[in-house]
């Protein structure tokens, strides 16, 4: 081995990684050449001092002073945030506009169609949905579903043949007390031959089969002279019942609600 | 706070200084030893070690738990001790070797017998820190992680994140450095007028 392949192995000699062969190599060389042994014997020596150089101390005031500047940095940090929506609170106020506006769209369809479509997707959603979608979807359904018309509530009828639909008449007769007392018997007797059975009490809403609509709109006007009828026209469905299919005439009716006015 | 250093890393990400403090606590001192190995003095070590511990409080939530947190933290500090030294392009200072009452007197080996104690006594070591100071910062900080801090080569790799060969080579040259400014101070008994 020549000095100069000595001097190159000399570091790792000393940290111990040389492998087998390199290390006997090296020792024998060493062995016999007393300046090559030298410079390990003075490496050696350097290394071993400087382990012993040691740590000092921290100063007495490190941890005093990074506390403090711990906390002006989280200051900072916190500033900097508000610096930033206040140096672009313009940009900032855009987009929360636009979220606003976006969501808005989205609650009232315009991103999924129609109020209608939004409703039927809502009701083939039910089917397979999970329960909470089933609450909003539900929720919706009987929105988009609520009666157009002011003038009428669209509750179930009282002597009714189930809830109402959107392809049902519905009619107001608006008549003062005087009216009712003198007519309210001959209004029910037309409602009984209409629907040809008795009914027992007097309340203030009925139900006939949507055909005979405007034949009760003229015995209201012709015979009992109350003129103050109004008729809210179904949504959708044909006005001839016949041109239903069979076996679903039944469901359309014209619901009649009485309104007595002081 | 006894909290595991995972823990105290996942609070100071969220800015819990007190984590933060608890944390850095096991690594504090030697931050500060490194930066003043490297300055060769206390007061710039102060300054750096307080900007390290700043810099690691604010870029935790970069620290991916790739490698241990004392090899982040030690990376940052070797970083900084760099970069500050580079700045200043004054890592060369003037050799000299005072105390208040004057020069040291360095032993000078016996040439034949060449004994370790006489290389072990406080001027050496006062020799060496001194001489440490007129290598440059990237073989400085050689014989600072691996002869005064005992790190292995691959844990050196890792803290300056190069390769192991580079490593090796680094150290070698380091140490061969150190040795001649030694030699050339005439501190180690061999011919002064090398320098």
């Amino acid at each position: 081995m020549k000095c100069s392949d000595a001097e190159k192995l000399l570091s790792a000699y000393i940290d111990g990684t040389l492998n087998d062969d390199d290390k006997a190599k090296f020792e024998e060389h060493i062995d016999n050449c007393s300046a090559c042994r030298r410079e390990y014997h003075i490496m050696n020596a350097m290394i071993v001092s400087c382990r012993k150089l040691g740590d000092i101390d921290l100063p007495e005031n490190f941890r005093h002073d990074l506390h403090e500047r711990l906390i002006k940095e989280k200051r900072l940090k916190k500033r900097s945030i508000y610096r930033f929506i206040g140096k672009y609170k313009a940009l900032v106020a855009a987009c929360l506009m636009l979220a606003v506006v976006l969501g808005t769209a989205a609650g009232i369809g315009l991103f999924g169609g129609s109020p209608k479509r939004s409703a039927s997707t809502a009701q083939s959603q039910k089917a397979s949905g999970s329960a909470k979608d089933e609450k909003m979807i539900s929720n919706d359904a009987k929105l988009f579903s609520a009666p157009s018309s002011p003038a009428l509530d669209r509750k179930s009828p009282e002597n009714g043949t189930g809830t109402a639909n959107s392809s049902d008449n519905f009619v107001n007769v608006n008549i003062s007390k005087a009216e009712y007392d003198k007519y309210s018997k001959d209004i029910i007797s037309f409602i009984e031959s209409i629907e040809g059975q008795k009914i027992s009490s007097t309340p203030l809403q009925y139900t006939i089969p949507k055909k005979f609509t405007s034949e009760f709109i003229s015995k209201m006007k012709d015979s009992f002279k109350i003129y103050d009828v109004m008729v809210t026209p179904a949504d959708s469905a044909p006005e001839n019942d016949d041109a239903r299919p069979k076996g679903e005439s039944a469901e359309y009716k014209a619901i009649i609600q009485i309104n007595i006015n002081e | 706070m006894n909290y595991p250093e995972k823990e105290l890393v996942r609070k100071s990400r969220n800015g819990d200084i007190e984590a933060f403090e608890s944390l850095i606590q096991s690594y504090e001192k030697r931050i500060f030893n490194i930066a003043y190995r490297m300055t060769g003095d206390r007061e710039d070590a102060y300054d750096i070690s307080q900007e390290v511990c700043i810099k690691i409080y604010k870029f935790i939530k970069k620290f991916r738990g790739d490698s241990s947190f004392g090899t982040w933290v030690y990376r940052i500090t070797s970083n900084v001790c760099i970069d500050e030294l580079r700045k200043r392009k004054a890592n060369v200072i003037p050799f000299t070797i005072t105390n208040p009452e004057g020069e040291y007197e360095i032993p000078v080996a016996d040439r034949d017998k060449l004994p370790d104690e006489a290389y072990e006594s406080k001027e050496l070591s006062e020799a060496i820190r001194l001489c440490l100071l007129q290598l440059e910062p990237k073989y400085r900080v050689m014989i600072v992680l691996k002869d005064i801090y005992g790190y292995k080569y691959e844990e050196i790799s890792k803290i300056l994140n190069i390769n192991m060969g580079t490593v090796k080579s680094r150290i070698n040259r380091a140490r061969k450095l150190l040795k001649d400014e030694l030699e050339a101070g005439n501190l180690l008994g061999t011919n002064p007028s090398k320098k």
